[in-house]
């Protein structure tokens, strides 16, 4: 599932984020790898995510989100 | 995270801020007492999440804490720190309640085998929500002395100046499981302290240590219990509400005008009463000395009041004005609210190559540039920050009103609204047009990253770290920017008192056409022949336009040797001399040229306030390349809408 798509309130174990390296290191640095567990926490306005990543919050433009994809953990939770 | 709070707790006054060589990017120094008899110098650097450089804030913070990495990619390597050592210590802040990033740059750090110690900040938030956050425990994981520090309520300065004495003198290096690469023919690797010469290129072997780096990362929060389940609090249900775009767009919105309103109407009166004291009572007070021992009445007296005092007054007016912007501008830092900005403003100013948060600065540039300026500080990146401030002249400010409200009323009076709105809407598409062919040319590239923002929690701001903050930004303003600001009024007094004719002494009493503004002001007249206005008069005004837009009706006023009219959208007898100045130098033309005019004073320098800011943050050269490409762009205007005006 793309991050972009993911619900509100689901929990996601990231499974890859196949953006340019640049872009997949610097989210790597800032905690958003593969393997780590996040929280969708908001849609912000133009389509943008919010999502709790450890105790960080970050929030990504439309495009970047739509290309996270991720593996829903509690989806009929968030639902 | 507090960094540069902790920077300013710990150093005090004895701060000074830089640009690190051939950059515009800053950055703070100062000394720090330790105890009674040891101190240190201390470097704020830009914050970053690591060292693999994306931007050259993070380049100058890569550079200056290891010398690989300067030589690598940051030539620009801060001299506060020596030409090719590290730093003796680096303090690197932990966020407890977000490790993982900071605890990455901790690791990069510690392959590059730099003295650390590590100052644990947010412990008390961390803690309330269940997490351990111990120093001790984290200490003996990573190896390195570990500080809880406060600075939002000035807790753990002692405590760390103790810590970094002690490891001034026994330096750790950080345990860190993962190690560079051996060098070639060199078996034994290099994961031993001070043998990273060999690195040929450490940027790209950081990038290849990256993923064991994520690995020890997620080890070191695993061992000092620093991990917890996503859960939601305080802040992510304010933001619940701000995000959203019928209530995030509203508040931003008011955000700005408030912000604008305080850099405006409230300060303008605290502006005239600075301003007031020191050009008409301290000017009284030392005229009557300058009398007292028989000084009075001559150049000297002229000089210092109408040349130091006017500049000193000048300085004094907008300190007001500055202490407001900075004050407005850590209060959105500090409460977190500046990062939901840029989020939420982000897809508007992206069209122009800009972050979301430029929208700040450029609103607040049709109140007046110079806060606009100051307003810049809040861009992350250093590239951002300089297209931003190019930008900020083009916003037409509420100086610049004055001489389209005079214009409009003497050449267009029936329509005079519409002119000035005119000259707003043509502002604003200056800015964006301006930007598009910056962004396609010398600033290709940026504003193309993807947007992905760390948003810091909500905080009530504390008073003492913001009066703090506010009074180390408004002494650098005045130092630095106070100097240029002297020397061009000190100019301007010997353009306007220095006579070229016969007859006259130097002072105030010198006719307009015999001072070195009117013989100057003669001799550029014909640059303006295809604008429609070569005209003497208007070129002076110009030209003390410089000094302070508003002055520029005023010249128009002494060089025709009339009275400056209260009202300018009431000129009187002045709109006849006016009208027929331009009638002459256009050739029956004298609508079209007085667009012309108005077109080139919207965009062909800032005051020299604003030029004078733009220097203390960018540097002479980025500033003076702005002001030519401001120059001939506003001369090409003025003259295409004569040359279109007249024909039509």
């Amino acid at each position: 599932m793309k991050l972009a798509d993911a619900p509100i309130g689901a929990q996601l174990c990231v499974e890859s984020a196949p953006l340019d390296a640049k872009t997949t290191l610097r989210l790597g640095e800032l905690g958003l790898r593969p393997g780590c567990v996040i929280c969708v926490l908001k849609r912000t306005v133009f389509g943008g995510t919010v999502v709790a990543c450890g105790g960080q919050r970050l929030a990504l433009d439309k495009a970047t989100a739509a290309l996270v994809v991720t593996r829903p953990l509690n989806l009929a939770a968030a639902a | 995270m507090g960094k540069s709070t902790l920077f300013n707790l710990l150093t005090g006054a004895s701060q000074k801020t830089m640009n690190a060589p051939r950059t515009t990017v800053s950055f703070a120094a100062g000394h720090w007492k330790l105890d009674r008899t040891t101190h240190v110098q201390l470097v704020d650097l830009p914050g970053t999440y690591s060292l693999i450089a994306q931007s050259p804030d993070e380049a100058v913070t890569a550079g200056a804490v290891s010398p690989a990495l300067a030589e690598a990619k940051a030539p620009a390597r801060p001299a506060a720190l020596g030409p090719r050592t590290g730093p003796d210590l680096a303090i690197a802040m932990v966020d407890a309640n977000a490790p993982a990033s900071s605890l990455y740059l901790l690791g990069q750090l510690a392959l590059l085998q730099v003295p650390v110690i590590v100052a644990l900040s947010m412990a008390d938030v961390a803690r309330g929500r269940g997490i351990a956050a111990e120093p001790q425990l984290l200490a003996g994981i990573l190896g390195v002395p570990v500080v809880e520090v406060n600075p939002r309520r000035s807790k753990g300065a002692a405590d760390l100046a103790a810590a970094v004495k002690a490891a001034l003198e026994a330096p750790e290096r950080p345990r860190c499981t993962v190690t560079l690469p051996p060098a070639p023919g060199d078996p034994a690797g290099a994961g031993q302290p001070d043998d990273i010469g060999h690195l040929s290129d450490p940027t790209a072997l950081l990038e290849t240590q990256a993923e064991p780096l994520f690995e020890w990362v997620s080890d070191v929060i695993g061992q000092a219990q620093l991990d917890r389940p996503p859960t939601r609090h305080f802040s992510d249900r304010v933001d619940h509400w701000l995000l959203t775009w019928w209530i995030g767009l509203p508040v931003f919105l008011a955000v700005l005008w408030g912000v604008f309103e305080l850099t405006t109407v409230v300060a303008a009166p605290l502006q005239d009463l600075f301003e007031g004291f020191v050009t008409e009572t301290l000017a009284g007070w030392l005229s009557q000395g300058l009398a007292a021992i028989g000084w009075g009445g001559g150049w000297l007296e002229s000089l210092l009041v109408d040349g130091v005092l006017a500049g000193v007054g000048v300085v004094v007016s907008f300190l007001p004005l500055m202490a407001i912007m900075f004050l407005a501008i850590a209060l959105l830092e500090d409460s977190g609210y500046m990062a939901r900005a840029a989020l939420v403003a982000d897809r508007a100013m992206r069209g122009i190559g800009l972050d979301g948060r430029a929208v700040l600065p450029l609103v607040i540039g049709f109140g007046c540039n110079l806060p606009a300026l100051a307003a810049t500080k809040t861009l992350p990146n250093a590239r951002q920050r300089l297209l931003t401030g190019l930008l900020v002249p083009y916003a037409s400010c509420t100086a610049r009103l004055v001489i389209f409200l005079f214009m409009a009323s003497v050449f267009f009076p029936e329509h005079a609204g519409t002119v000035v709105f005119g000259m707003y809407l043509v502002s604003g598409l200056l800015i964006v047009l301006i930007g598009l062919a910056l962004r396609g040319t010398a600033f290709r590239g940026v504003g193309r990253e993807p947007l992905i923002l760390v948003l810091p929690p909500y905080q009530v701001p504390r008073p003492l770290p913001l009066a703090r903050s506010v009074v180390l930004r408004c002494r650098d303003f005045t130092l630095k920017a106070g100097q240029v600001i002297l020397i061009l009024c000190v100019a301007i007094w010997g353009l306007l008192s220095i006579p070229t004719a016969a007859g006259y002494s130097i002072g105030p009493d010198v006719p307009a056409e015999h001072s070195v503004l009117g013989v100057a002001a003669k001799a550029v007249a014909p640059v303006f022949a295809a604008a429609g206005f070569d005209d003497w008069h208007a070129t002076a005004s110009l030209m003390t336009g410089f000094v302070a837009k508003e002055a520029a009706v005023g010249t128009l006023a002494t060089t025709f040797g009339m009275e400056e009219p209260e009202d300018p959208s009431e000129p009187g007898t002045l709109a006849d001399q006016v009208w027929a100045a331009l009638d002459r130098s256009s050739g029956g033309h004298p609508g079209p040229a007085a667009l012309a005019y108005m077109f080139f004073a919207l965009g062909y320098t800032p005051c020299m306030v604003t030029v004078a800011e733009m220097r203390r943050l960018f540097g002479w050269k980025p500033v003076l390349r702005g002001l030519t490409l401001s120059l001939v762009l506003s001369w090409v205007l003025a003259v295409l809408v004569y040359q279109i005006g007249a024909l039509l």
